[in-house]
Order: structure tokens, then C-alpha cells, then sequence
């Protein structure tokens, strides 16, 4: 019984370690995130900001599955983008729908027979098609099933621009992300990919890329989602910025040049996460050829997202994104802890091995060995209770924080109600979302070989533009 | 007993974040609120002077030191700056003179700022080029301190101080300007400085004249930004450009940067050294072919006819497509292609119908 005791006191102190180190992250990086926005809100105040347009050449190249109903409203607000020099290709990846046909109708589109450079390997092409009545050249090239890397690379052979955005068809850019994203290329020298930031948009109203109704989703889970993402976002993406730390531009929206990746060897077919795995070899690729470069994040260049509203569809997307982490972690596990690639290897790899591809393991191990402990009479439950009450509200407080940090830095105004309904939500996330996410990452390994060139389909409603 | 303290520590890390949180909302909404009040208070004050002004009478010299002590704080010229602004857009002319009877509080404070963090002493040149005062510095004397701020980590500090000093109207001070910039080590955008000069309001000649005198004094890239300039400013300077284009010992970037020159503004004695250029590489590198293949499309005539077909079948894909283009803009047809069509290259045969086809293209589309 003594030995059965010690092992479970080692078990407990170990998961306080854990939590301890947990909690110290998010408050770093919470301080770190709300001190950078308040910062940015100052330096515009201040006219750190440039008063002119400077048009970075940028191709937006969009990757499409069976996105018939959503694709003409998405070209629509792209078209609608306050910025002057860019071109928008659409990727048609081999849909079973009428994705090609709707566009070329809706756009008059006509075919051409344009040789592509192939810089990067993809599947070929079955058809092109271009507009030249709009605001800007529009290219639909339809190819043979691939899945959404292979799709993004053919989008990376038909760029015509030094610099690629990667968004999904179904998402919505804010009228000015494209003058925001490129504002620490011209910041900064060697700037080689800038992640924009996700706001899930379910009953947001926009009109051409312009909040004009601004209320938190209806929908429980999806409102619990945006606090996720708010936590997310402004904690550790500002954090890891500071020290070009970043692994994880989302594929909803972040901006690359062409030239790196392309020597990097563009999107990786092998994965499901993409848009991490891109991110985590353009590291490798820069420090192992020892080129200067930096990954930066524009904390105000907004991509407008529908996040899902089902249980079940979360649960397919949650599992698609720990795959694709546990795929990328295991592709670079040379990174690991390895000198050579400094803060990158040392700090942002080891965060995103043991905080986010080990802990739901973790997270599900610890509420095993608590229910055995209470089985065998070894729990101090008041104890227990106290410290997981304080966990759930220090958490939730961050998560607010991050909440309210963003509401007050982009100049959003919520509702009362929606204040309220965040601070109630905030809690039943971090006690509740949290674990039954956990539990679905932890099977998320279950059948995966079968998912490799799958597009993880979700069911969306229009988004409000 | 350890686990204990560490909740401890969790609890204070806890009420610390809390109390972050809510300071931080305070301070930020009072900020808000006192902006609107200072404003509103210098409004009224700065009317006061105008209306002297206006009969007749000059700025107080209590009000200018009022200005100097009030305007060292962010908070002030903010507000100042708020007020100014309404006012401007009704009494414009009044403004101009009041400026201008103020100009020694700015002189004064130029000194005060330039001690400053980055993100406020960026503001002040902001405004000084806001309003124009740098017109009232007769004898220069902020020169010196404007260039001095060039110097900054922050590139809003010098975009901005750029952007002053561009309202000055002087080339000589742009030129020296340009200088500290090249020498600084931050790392100032190639189109933040060639955009910027494209703004320069003052003599232009003037100003080419002077940057072609230092131009060997200057950096690679700072001398590739000057002739994108002038390139994009339509500033023309044939002679200059021709001599870089001739002088085959001259850097790659800036021989490249005559040839889209000479593509823009094409003239007799360009031609035969393009051509040579696009025809053959001998011991060049590939983007000497490339952008004169795509120069040439200034150049109609046999020669080049000839030159771009042979491109067509070039192993570099940059080469041949700018071949094709030429050809397209110079207007011919699938019939003067014919050999290109009947030819052996499926490449240089897809290209070149490519082009073609999206003429055509374009020529239904501006029907329609």
C-alpha cells in the first residue's frame, strides 16, 4: 500500500508540474499577447503606422472541394479586397460537384490553354479557365484529385506574384487583411510567411469584407470555439512571434513567399495539417541553409471563419488537426531539443509536444489515475476539488482576458449580453469542451491511413456577407 | 507540503492577472476620455489666437509657452493635433500663419522629442510634416535633427522623418537624407524609399542632377531604388542609363534595372546592345536573356523578330515566356508564327499560343 502511495504521490506532483508549467505559459503569454496588442493600439494612436499604400504584389490562391455553394460568394468578397495589386487563382481540386461550372458561369470565364511553370510537384491540370472583366485576373484551374496540399502547390505554380496568400474557400478576408498582412514585410527584412489572424463568424454580418453587425454565434459550441480561438490566437501566436517561434500559420489565411517555399519544396501531400507542417520546414529549411528569415504575425489582418456548430463535425475537425500535428512533430522530430535550431527546437517544438500533441494523453491519464485514487481511498477530494476550481477559473480569466484584449484592440463593440454570456461560457469551456476534446484527440489515430488525401468536410451554413 | 506553496503561487499569479487586466482597462479608458477634453480645451484656446490673428495682432507669447510645456507630453500633441485638425479644415489660411508665428515652440520641441522612445519621437515628425511646418524653417536648423532621427530602430521613425524631410522641397537635404538612410543598418523596404521619393514635391530635375553626382557615394540597393525612381517617375535620363547598360563590368541588379528603363523608354542607341542581350548568355546569367526578351517588345523590327522565335525554344521557362509576350504585344499573328506552329517545340508552340489566344481574349472582352 506504501508503494502503491509514493506512486501516486510522484503521479500527483508530476501533473501539478505540468499544470504549473501549463498555467505559467498562458500567463506569459496572455501578458505578452494583451501588452503587444495594447502596444500595436498605441503605436497607431502614434502614427506608427504607414499612412500610404504600398501594394506588395500577392497572388490569393484558393483551394476548392465540392464548394459549389460557397465558392462565388468567396471570389465575390475577393474582388471586394481594399488593395490594388494582387490576382486571385482558384483551385479547383477534382470536385464530384459543379465547383468549375458555377464559377466560370457566375464570372464569364473563359478557357485557356496557359502552360503552367511546374516549380512543385502536383497532379496535373484538366483544364484552365480566366477572366479578365474584373477588378483583378482570376484563374480557375481544375485538376486531377489530390487533396488540399496538392491543390495549394498547382496554386503555387500558377502565382504570378513573389508573394502566395493560402486561404479556404469557405472563409471570408476583411476588406483590409491584404494591406495589414504585408505590413511586416515591409517592417522587416527576410520576412518569409505572415500568419493572419481566424475569427470564427457565425452570425456575423459582413458586407464586401466589413463588420456590419458584430454578436457572439447563438450556437453554444461555436461561441465556446471563439473563445478558444481568442485564447489561442492572441496567446501563444504573439508569444512565439516575439522569439520567431511560430509553428503554425492556419491555412485559413497566411501569406508566404513563393521564392522559399518553393526552394523549401512547397506543401507536403503527406499530411493532413498542411499549413503547420509548411511552417515547421520553412524553419528546418532556413536554419539548416542558415538563410536569415522570420515568420511574423499580423495580429490585425482578420480572416472571417464559419467553425462548426455540430459536435460531430468539431470532432472530425479536432481529430484532422491532431493528426496533422502528430504527422508534422514526427516528420521534424530532428528539431526536438536539437541546438541547431535554437528557441524553435528548444521552446516552440517542446510546447507543442507536450501541451498539445501529449496532452490529451496526459489529460485523460490524470482523470483515470483520480478516479482510481478515489476507488482506493488515496484522494484528498476536498483538495482535489479546490485545486481543480482554481484551475478551471485561473483559465477561465485568461481566456476572458484574451477575449476582451481582442474585442477592445480591433474596435469591436459586444453586448452586454454578450459580455455575459461570455464570462458564463468561458467556464464551461475550460471545465467542460476542453476534456471531451481531449478524449476525441485521443482517438483521433484511430483509421487514420485512410484519411491522407481526405478533406475533412464539415457542414457549414452561408456565412452572412 | 511543496504542492501546497505552488498553489499558492497560482492563486497570486492568478489576482495578478486580474488586477492587470482591470488596470489596464482603466487607464485605457481615461486616456480615451482626456483626449476628447484636452482637445476640446486647445480648440478653444487655439481660437483665441486666430481671432487675434485675424485682427491684426500676434501670437501671445504666454500661449507659445503654453504650447512648449504642454505639447512635451504624448497626451498634449495628441490632443493638439485633434484640434489643429478641426480647425484646418475651416480657417485654413489662418492656421498657415499661426503655424508659422508658432514655428519656435516646434524648434523647441524637436529638441525635447528627439531624447524620446521610438514610438512617440515617430509622431513628431509626423506632424511637422502633417501640417507642413518645416516650410517656416528658414534657416534649416532641424536638418541636422531630422536626419539624426533617420537613424532610428523604428522605421515609422524614419518613414515618417522621410516623409517630413520630402516636404521640405530641397534635394539637397533628400540626398543626404538618402545617405544616412543607406548607412543606417536597420532595414529600410526598397518600395517604402522608392514610393517615398516618388512623393518628392520639389524641383525633380534638380533633384536627378544631384543624386546622379553622389550616385557612386551610394549602396547597390540604395542606387537600384534611385533609378526605379526615376524609372517610375517617368524622369527621364537617357545618357546615364545607357552608360550602365553599356558598361558590362557594372552590377547585374542595376544593368537589369537600364534595360526595363530602355523598355519603358525606348531609344535607337538601346537597341542593338538589348538585342546582343537577349540573344546569347555568353558567360551571363539567364535573367540578362529573360529581361531583355521582355524589353524588346520596345524594339519592333526583323531583328528582334528573329531573336524572340529563337527564344521561344529556350530551356528556361522566364525566357520563353517573356518571349512570348513580346511577340504578342508587338502584335503579330498565328500566320506570322507559322514556323513556330508547324515547329517541332510543343513548348514554345503552347506559349505562343497562349498569348495569342488571350489577345484575342481581351479583344472580345473590350467588344463585349
Amino acid at each position: 500500500m506504501e508503494t502503491i502511495k509514493n506512486i501516486f504521490d510522484i503521479i500527483s506532483v508530476g501533473f501539478v508540474i505540468y499544470l504549473i508549467g501549463y498555467s505559467t505559459f498562458l500567463f506569459l503569454s496572455v501578458v505578452v499577447g494583451a501588452s503587444t496588442l495594447y502596444k500595436k493600439k498605441m503605436q497607431d494612436r502614434l502614427m506608427n503606422k504607414f499612412t500610404d499604400n504600398y501594394f506588395v504584389p500577392i497572388t490569393i490562391v484558393v483551394p476548392a472541394y465540392n464548394e459549389e455553394v460557397t465558392v462565388v460568394q468567396t471570389v465575390k468578397s475577393l474582388l471586394s479586397l481594399d488593395y490594388n495589386l494582387y490576382e486571385i487563382v482558384v483551385v479547383d481540386d477534382g470536385s464530384k460537384d459543379e465547383t468549375s461550372r458555377v464559377l466560370i458561369e457566375a464570372y464569364n470565364m473563359h478557357p485557356v490553354r496557359r502552360p503552367l511553370h511546374r516549380s512543385i510537384a502536383c497532379q496535373p491540370e484538366e483544364f484552365i479557365y480566366e477572366s479578365h472583366e474584373q477588378k483583378v485576373p482570376l484563374t480557375l484551374i481544375r485538376k486531377k484529385n489530390g487533396g488540399k496540399a496538392d491543390a495549394l502547390n498547382m496554386g503555387i505554380n500558377a502565382a504570378q506574384y513573389p508573394y502566395f496568400i493560402c486561404m479556404d474557400a469557405d472563409s471570408v478576408l476583411q476588406y483590409d487583411s491584404l494591406k495589414k498582412i504585408v505590413i511586416p514585410v515591409l517592417e522587416e527584412e527576410n520576412v518569409v510567411a505572415v500568419g493572419g489572424t481566424v475569427r470564427p463568424c457565425n452570425d456575423v454580418t459582413l458586407n464586401e469584407g466589413r463588420v456590419i453587425k458584430y454578436r457572439l454565434p447563438k450556437n453554444i459550441l461555436a461561441c465556446m470555439q471563439l473563445l478558444e480561438y481568442d485564447r489561442s490566437f492572441l496567446a501563444s501566436r504573439i508569444l512565439f512571434d516575439h522569439f520567431n517561434g511560430s509553428l503554425i500559420i492556419s491555412g485559413a489565411f497566411g501569406m508566404f513567399k513563393k521564392e522559399t517555399v518553393i526552394a523549401a519544396g512547397g506543401y507536403d501531400h503527406g499530411t493532413m495539417g498542411e499549413d503547420m507542417e509548411l511552417v515547421v520546414k520553412l524553419h528546418s529549411y532556413c536554419l539548416t541553409n542558415q538563410i536569415p528569415y522570420s515568420i511574423k504575425y499580423a495580429t490585425d489582418a482578420v480572416c472571417w471563419t464559419q467553425v462548426p456548430e455540430k459536435l460531430g463535425d468539431l470532432k472530425k475537425q479536432r481529430k484532422r488537426w491532431h493528426l496533422g500535428l502528430f504527422q508534422t512533430m514526427w516528420k521534424h522530430k530532428k528539431m526536438m531539443a536539437n541546438p541547431k535550431f535554437g528557441a524553435v527546437g528548444f521552446i516552440s517544438y517542446m510546447y507543442f509536444l507536450f501541451y498539445e500533441l501529449l496532452s490529451p494523453f496526459i489529460e485523460v491519464f490524470g482523470v483515470f489515475t483520480m478516479a482510481l485514487a478515489y476507488c482506493i481511498d488515496l484522494l484528498n477530494l476536498p483538495f482535489m476539488i479546490l485545486f481543480m476550481l482554481i484551475y478551471a477559473s485561473y483559465n477561465s480569466i485568461l481566456t476572458l482576458t484574451a477575449f476582451f484584449s481582442r474585442i477592445q484592440t480591433i474596435d469591436l463593440t459586444v453586448t452586454f449580453k454578450d459580455c455575459m454570456k461570455a464570462i458564463m461560457l468561458c467556464f464551461f469551456e475550460v471545465t467542460t469542451l476542453r476534456f471531451v476534446m481531449a478524449f476525441v484527440r485521443l482517438t483521433a489515430f484511430k483509421g487514420y491511413k485512410k484519411k491522407k488525401l481526405d478533406w475533412g468536410r464539415i457542414e457549414r451554413k452561408g456565412i452572412n456577407i | 507540503m511543496k504542492i501546497e506553496i505552488m498553489i499558492y503561487a497560482y492563486i497570486a499569479i492568478c489576482v495578478s492577472m486580474i488586477l492587470y487586466n482591470i488596470v489596464y482597462v482603466f487607464i485605457l479608458k481615461h486616456r480615451e476620455k482626456a483626449l476628447g477634453t484636452n482637445s476640446a480645451k486647445l480648440e478653444k484656446v487655439i481660437l483665441d489666437e486666430l481671432e487675434r490673428i485675424k485682427s491684426g495682432d500676434e501670437v501671445l507669447e504666454g500661449h507659445k509657452k503654453f504650447l512648449k510645456k504642454s505639447l512635451q507630453r504624448t497626451a498634449g500633441i495628441t490632443a493638439f493635433d485633434k484640434a489643429l485638425e478641426n480647425i484646418f479644415k475651416i480657417e485654413p489660411k489662418l492656421c498657415e500663419e499661426y503655424l508659422m508665428q508658432t514655428y519656435s515652440v516646434f524648434e523647441y520641441l524637436t529638441h525635447k522629442y528627439i531624447s524620446r522612445d521610438t514610438i512617440k519621437i515617430a509622431y513628431f515628425p509626423y506632424i511637422l510634416q502633417k501640417y507642413n511646418i518645416l516650410k517656416h524653417d528658414k534657416e534649416g536648423k532641424l536638418t541636422d535633427i531630422l536626419l539624426e532621427l533617420l537613424r532610428s530602430v523604428n522605421v515609422y521613425c524614419r518613414e515618417n522623418t522621410l516623409k517630413a524631410i520630402y516636404s521640405i522641397k530641397n534635394p539637397e537635404i533628400v540626398v543626404l537624407a538618402l545617405k544616412v538612410i543607406d548607412k543606417n543598418l536597420s532595414f529600410h523596404h526598397p518600395k517604402l524609399i522608392c514610393d517615398g521619393l516618388l512623393n518628392f514635391k520639389g524641383d525633380k530635375e534638380n533633384l536627378k542632377e544631384m543624386l546622379f553626382e553622389s550616385f557612386n557615394a551610394y549602396s547597390v540597393k540604395m542606387q537600384l531604388n534611385i533609378l526605379n525612381y526615376l524609372r517610375f517617375g517617368n524622369i527621364r535620363c537617357d545618357k546615364e542609363m545607357l552608360e550602365l547598360l553599356s558598361n558590362e563590368k557594372a552590377n547585374s541588379e542595376l544593368r537589369f534595372a537600364a534595360i526595363r528603363y530602355f523598355e519603358k523608354f525606348p531609344i535607337k542607341e538601346a537597341e542593338s546592345i538589348i538585342q546582343a542581350l537577349a540573344e546569347n548568355l555568353e558567360g551571363r546569367t539567364w535573367e540578362y536573356q529573360a529581361i531583355a526578351s521582355s524589353a524588346l517588345k520596345s524594339y519592333p523590327g526583323d531583328v528582334t523578330f528573329r531573336i524572340l522565335v529563337e527564344n521561344l525554344s529556350s530551356t528556361n521557362w522566364h525566357i520563353r515566356q517573356n518571349s512570348a509576350i513580346s511577340l504578342e504585344r508587338q502584335g503579330y499573328t498565328y500566320h506570322d508564327l507559322i514556323s513556330v506552329f508547324d515547329g517541332n517545340d510543343r513548348f514554345a508552340r503552347e506559349i505562343m499560343r497562349d498569348r495569342l489566344d488571350k489577345r484575342n481574349a481581351e479583344k472580345e472582352a473590350m467588344k463585349a
